[in-house]
């Protein structure tokens, strides 16, 4: 059975690009256009990878990400940090926030399902 | 009317086996593709349109399409020229176009297989025979097989504007 | 596997282009003297936005200026340097500098090179000026991050005593951090003198365990952690300096990190290669985290994989649900009273739009065109009901009814599909006022009313240019100098006003201003040495529709901007084009309103339905003068020109439409019909019909789906009764009644006045 992906971004584009490529690489994927999208998303129905951008109106990347840990059945669920931050300041947060690991932006698709097939399969 | 079919057409062999709907103007019988036809209806009040030749009827409302109407009978000068209960109007689909046409009389669906089509003599018929895809002789009647689709679209048609004519 | 990035341009410029408008209106509303943070946090997460998709697609230039805008908003954003006029006036020269970029690579515009590089260095400049910071302690750890870092002795095995600056805490919220950190050690707490805590944990954990406990407590923004052995910072509220406190911390911690804590929390060998290679290539896990190719996720992360302190924590946080919940929600509260009632819209609006979906125009379009067929058919039906005897068919005539209701709401609600609000227009207007003011050392205050009207989107789009010209306009020679203003006792800034407003089928667009108003003299004196035929007698309306005639001018000096009446013309044939019509009112000294009435959509039309033989035609009702019945001694024949009427000392050529079309009638005398005087393009002619049959609204088909153009003919619409009716092309019939003249066969109708004796100059 295909895998489910959230992606979370408020960038469009990005978010198409994501989208695409995941689907073309064989996944489900669900859409979010900012944190709190991406946690009603969740919520629906729990995927099996959250990819979140960090900067994003209405609710961030990070507050996304501790909410998500706050639920049950996202204890377990692998999590994803897209930033343009590379800095270790932001992978901190990150991981102190719950984050399983990041991407740096801009990446192309190839990468991506690379990161993604490691974690997932 | 892809290029394949426009190829047969031209060719000796051509291969137009298929589903005709026959129907008659004056003293001869055509056949038109059946997936040509999206329905067949009698004939309505028609909007006439300014400065068009007597064969363009008008338009009328196909569920709220904007359908034009042709006469047939008057384009080729056949048979007599009547609106009434049994005048009948093919409506064809031509590529999404939508255009409706007035001939006497619509006889039946009939499976043609390859034997039963000759190629086209000279002078068989009131349409040029650059439209006909091919004669079949059914129950010795014969039956002329329009290209309606090449037809319709034909300069001499009035129904595209010139630009879009090839 | 190989995806083609190009598909995703399309989405990236319009994303750009709405984020770009949407900076640019953030930018000229903001206080420079005390910002709004969330606007400023919108303007830079535009930028963001911006840069992440340009750095993705390929569009390195982008890429470029924004990088080094965002620097420059991150730092006025964590109010590390004040924002100043100047700082403006360098990001709108920003955006202006992105919008020539995006049109570049979208619809291959010139990009002018110098531009981008003043553009580029302004911002550099600015960037790297004299940082104003609030509190001058705090730039210390800013300017010298990798001092800290390599000051800090390797982690210690053992305990390490952390110092928390915390933000004021309720009862609830101490008593919860304080059991959860005393998971991780023992804690010792400090009220500072402004009910802010200071608390100081002895533990073996790392600051990102510590981070991860609070942050199912609090806001971690809000807090920042540091090592007693760190040069203690006096902690100041604000949140961004927190932000960096926290990253130095984090740095350090990251630093060792990456050498040997990975191998201690990681259960896997494959983990620390991985890290090593992954942070190379851009991404990167965090520990313990388990690729594997194949394995499910529940496998990955079993039992028996010592689960993170995140994952743990949330664990525990997980067993006091209501806890979290309520933190949020007294969060969002603070935040909404503070705010004035106008950002909680503009929140819900944009709530509302991210809720929203992209479809296809050309889908809606169809729905559009299905439910104009569906209340065609409802109109059908009606119209065999009323032919059936009430009572017999009581139910029948009921269900009918709600038809018809269910119908117009129905067409209502897929109408509203293509309605934007008129702010898509609007919104452009601040900026452009504020520059050409600039310009021109003028002072005018833009005021916009009803900028949520909807119109059609198609509208939307059209109506821009036409808008854009009358506003330049109004302030170019509507609003007078500051000098001139004072001197007329007027107040020295101007104001334009900009309003929309719908009224009955049609949405009116007014450009108002409190200038000088236009002058009747001059516009007859220049009319009459442009040979257009005016009198004393014309009323004022008359006279000021005289701006719209073709390369009428009444600007005294020609200046960059625009000359009143320059392109009027083009504005009113814009206009028409969309069915519309266009007034203008004036006061000498007062000012000047320019008033469009524009119908909702483009696929409906106000049309005068006219009959001529057993024929229907409709003419769009913004085009018709006015409707006479002529007596015979209005009718003059003129030899080789044929026959004129005479319509309030003006003599306007007859079109017979009956000849034009060769339609039979009964009626071939004007005197036995109606003249439908129309008017296009700045001509007008009487449109002889046998009668009228009524105003209606039409749905506007195409012709040209099914058949072809013809000349004469603007489109179809289908009637009441089922039947179609032509709709007239009105500027076309005014060319070909011009072009010859079908009663009497004479030819070419010239446009110059007729020389006959009752004619008055």
């Amino acid at each position: 059975m295909a895998k489910t992906i959230l992606t979370v971004d408020d960038s469009g584009s990005l978010r198409a690009m994501v989208a695409f490529s995941l689907k073309a690489a064989g996944y489900q994927v669900v859409e979010a256009v900012d944190g709190q999208d991406g946690l009603s998303k969740a919520k629906e129905k729990t995927v099996d990878l959250v990819l979140t951008d960090q900067n994003m109106p209405i609710m961030d990347g990070l507050t996304l990400i501790r909410q998500l840990r706050g639920l049950g059945s996202y204890q377990k669920v692998p999590i994803l940090m897209l930033t343009t931050e590379s800095s270790d300041e932001m992978k901190a947060k990150g991981k102190a926030a719950g984050a399983n690991g990041w991407l740096v932006k801009p990446f192309d698709p190839k990468r991506l399902i690379e990161v993604v097939q490691k974690v997932i399969g | 009317m892809t290029a394949t079919s426009m190829a047969t057409a031209a060719s000796t062999t051509p291969s137009v086996a298929g589903e005709y709907l026959t129907f008659v103007l004056g003293e001869e019988s055509y056949g038109i593709e059946i997936l040509k036809v999206q329905e067949i209806r009698g004939y309505d009040t028609v909007t006439k349109i300014a400065n068009t030749p007597a064969f363009i009827k008008g338009v009328v409302n196909l569920r709220g399409r904007i359908v034009p109407i042709v006469d047939l009978r008057i384009k080729f000068n056949l048979g007599k020229i009547e609106y009434d209960e049994f005048t009948v109007v093919i409506i064809l689909n031509l590529g999404g176009r939508v255009v409706g046409i007035v001939v006497d009389g619509v006889s039946d669906v009939m499976a043609l297989q390859q034997e039963h089509i000759r190629n086209v003599p000279e002078l068989v018929s009131s349409i040029d025979t650059q439209y006909i895809l091919g004669l079949a002789t059914v129950e010795e009647r014969m039956l002329i097989l329009v290209d309606i689709e090449r037809l319709m679209g034909s300069q001499e048609m009035e129904l595209l504007d010139s630009v879009t004519v090839h | 596997m190989s995806i083609d990035m190009s598909q995703f341009y399309e989405v990236f410029f319009d994303e750009s282009d709405e984020l770009l408008a949407e900076a640019e209106h953030l930018l000229l509303g903001l206080d420079i003297q005390s910002p709004d943070m969330e606007d400023l946090n919108a303007i830079f997460r535009a930028a963001h936005s911006i840069k992440g998709g340009a750095a993705t697609f390929g569009m390195m230039d982008m890429a470029e200026i924004t990088h080094v805008l965002e620097n420059l908003l991150d730092k006025i954003r964590k109010q590390e340097m004040a924002l100043t006029a100047e700082h403006v006036d360098a990001f709108l020269a920003a955006k202006d500098v992105l919008k020539m970029q995006l049109d570049g690579h979208r619809l291959a515009t010139a990009v002018d090179p110098e531009q981008v590089a003043d553009v580029t260095m302004m911002l550099k400049g600015l960037s790297e000026g004299v940082a104003i910071a609030p509190v001058p302690t705090l730039t210390a750890p800013v300017a010298a991050p990798a001092a800290v870092v390599s000051a800090m002795p390797p982690a210690a095995p053992g305990l390490t005593r952390f110092c928390l600056d915390l933000p004021v805490l309720n009862e609830r919220d101490d008593r919860n951090l304080r059991d959860e950190l005393g998971l991780l050690g023992s804690v010792s707490q400090h009220v500072l003198a402004d009910g802010r805590s200071q608390w100081l944990l002895d533990t073996d954990s790392s600051a990102d365990d510590i981070l991860s406990i609070c942050s199912f407590v609090i806001d971690v923004d809000q807090m920042r952690v540091s090592r007693e052995d760190m040069p203690a910072l006096e902690a100041v509220a604000a949140a961004a300096q927190h932000d960096i406190e926290v990253g130095l911390e984090a740095r350090a911690d990251t630093k060792s990190k990456s050498g040997v804590e990975v191998q201690e929390e990681v259960g896997y060998g494959l983990f620390e290669t991985l890290e090593q290679d992954k942070v190379e290539e851009g991404y990167g896990f965090f520990a313990p985290f388990t690729p594997h190719p194949d394995a499910v996720v529940t496998t990955m992360i079993g039992d028996e994989t010592p689960l993170p302190a995140a994952v743990e924590a949330a664990q525990r946080t997980t067993r006091q649900p209501e806890k979290n919940t309520e933190i949020s929600t007294q969060k969002s509260t603070d935040k909404l009273s503070d705010k004035p009632v106008k950002k909680d819209n503009e929140k819900a609006a944009s709530t509302a739009e991210t809720t929203s979906i992209r479809v296809g125009v050309e889908k809606v379009d169809q729905l559009i065109n299905l439910v104009g067929e569906l209340v065609i058919t409802q109109a059908m039906i009606e119209q065999r009901i009323a032919a059936l005897d009430p009572v017999q068919h009581e139910r029948l005539i009921n269900s009918a009814g709600q038809l018809m209701r269910n119908t117009r709401d129905l067409q209502e609600a897929v109408m509203s599909i293509r309605m934007m609000p008129m702010d898509f227009v609007f919104s452009r207007f601040p900026r452009m006022v504020r520059d050409l003011a600039g310009k021109l050392g003028k002072k005018v205050e833009l005021v916009t009313q009803g900028a949520s009207t909807e119109l059609d989107k198609g509208l939307i789009e059209r109506i821009v240019d036409p808008l854009t010209h009358l506003v330049r306009n109004s302030v170019d020679h509507g609003i007078e100098l500051p000098e001139q203003r004072r001197a007329r006792g007027k107040s020295e800034t101007g104001q334009l006003t900009l309003s929309a407003a719908h009224k009955g089928g049609s949405i009116v667009i007014e450009v108002t201003d409190d200038g000088a108003g236009l002058n009747r003299e001059r516009l007859l004196a220049k009319a009459q040495q442009n040979g257009l035929p005016v009198s004393e007698n014309m009323s004022d309306a008359e006279v000021y529709q005289l701006i719209f005639a073709p390369g009428f001018s009444t600007a005294e000096a020609v200046t960059d901007v625009s000359g009143r009446g320059v392109g009027m013309d083009v504005v009113k044939r814009n206009i028409t084009a969309m069915n519309g019509t266009v007034e203008i009112r004036s006061v000498p000294g007062l000012g000047t309103t320019i008033s469009i009435a524009l119908p909702l959509t483009l696929a409906i039309l106000d049309g005068m339905s006219v009959s001529l033989g057993s024929n229907i035609y409709v003419i769009p009702l913004n085009l018709i003068v006015e409707t006479l019945q002529p007596r015979a001694q209005d009718i003059k024949t003129v030899t080789g020109e044929g026959r004129m009427v005479h319509v309030r000392g003006e003599y306007l050529p007859i079109i017979a439409l009956h000849s034009l079309f060769n339609h039979d009638t009964d009626i071939t005398d004007p005197t036995q019909g109606v003249l439908v005087l129309i008017e296009a393009e700045g001509r007008k002619s009487a449109l002889f019909v046998d009668g009228l049959v009524g105003q209606q609204q039409v749905v506007i088909k195409s012709l040209e789906t099914n058949y072809r153009r013809v000349r004469g003919i603007s489109g179809a619409t289908i009637m009441g009764d089922g039947s179609v009716a032509l709709i007239l092309d009105v500027p076309a019939i005014i060319q070909m009644g011009q072009s010859h003249n079908y009663i009497t066969g004479a030819a070419a109708y010239a446009s110059r006045p007729p020389q006959t004796k009752e004619y008055t100059q």
